[in-house]
């Protein structure tokens, strides 16, 4: 299981379309409850909304994920 | 994050960086370094990708072309700048192949499509696919901003602006070859990328 962070922006999802199209499976990390449909229409197998500043559900997030794409825009904040 | 992925162990840990992070003068290049390093001195299993610009960040020049208008652009202020673009669609796919595969492991990957682009080069590309001869027009920093609909002195608006300079006076470039391989193809190229979206 791959864990994307950053899922529901463009690059994320495109990245979750890939994964898809190969038959391997993705956790989709997002902020927002909001975003689901859109990474669950990338085709991402599992959702997890949370905060990436928590480490609890960093914790969370990373059980049963052998490989993390880790996404984090530089230019935003 | 790197933190957690150390304690959980045995994680093949891929950042998602840019292309000639070692370019210091742009903020969000320091940033995106900075955490290259933590990545490749954390212990873990690592690859670093490093994007081009990415082609999609023409799509609202595709869509003005296509109502009749001109590219708007912020790319280029001299005839002199070259930029090199990566088609998201063959960056996904590299990416996806870098993250199924340790083979790609303890890595660092740019992804860039082939050659580069004047602005010249643009106009031609887009006059060619839109049929009619198409012009550019510059979008300001004040318009920029504007439309971006955030704060001028805001760091996301000076990492921006500060990013748009450095490209305008150095011009960024890069190199498809790593591309090509991982796709065992040639990657898109700008008219492949237009004609795509300018259906």
């Amino acid at each position: 299981m791959i864990l994307i962070t950053g899922a529901s922006g463009q690059v994320g999802c495109a990245v979750i379309q890939a994964l898809s199209k190969i038959g391997i499976e993705t956790k989709a990390f997002i902020h927002r409850v909001s975003n689901t449909e859109k990474v669950e229409e990338a085709g991402a197998t599992e959702v997890f909304v949370g905060d990436m500043s928590e480490k609890k559900d960093l914790r969370d997030t990373l059980h049963g994920v052998d490989t993390v794409y880790y996404i984090c825009s530089a230019a935003n904040t | 994050m790197i933190q957690i992925a150390k304690e959980m162990g045995n994680i093949y840990f891929v950042y998602h960086s840019v292309l000639h992070s070692v370019l210091q003068d742009m903020p969000h290049h320091k940033r995106k370094l900075h955490t290259e390093q933590l990545v490749v001195d954390s212990g873990l299993d690592f690859a670093v990708i490093q994007p081009a610009v990415f082609m999609q960040m023409l799509i609202p020049a595709v869509k003005s072309v296509q109502s009749g208008g001109l590219i708007l652009q912020k790319f280029f202020t001299s005839d002199d700048t070259q930029m090199s673009l990566v088609d998201m669609e063959d960056f996904a796919e590299a990416a996806a192949v870098i993250l199924s595969s340790k083979d790609y492991a303890n890595g660092t990957f740019e992804l860039c499509g082939k050659g580069s682009y004047s602005l010249q080069d643009m106009e031609a590309v887009f006059s060619k696919v839109a049929g009619r001869e198409v012009k550019s027009a510059y979008i300001t920093d004040e318009a920029f901003i504007g439309q971006m609909k955030i704060d001028a002195d805001s760091y996301q608006a000076q990492t921006l602006l500060t990013m748009f300079r450095h490209y305008n006076e150095h011009s960024f470039r890069g190199n498809s070859v790593l591309l090509s391989q991982i796709l065992g193809r040639e990657p898109h190229t700008l008219h492949q990328f237009v004609s795509r979206n300018m259906r």
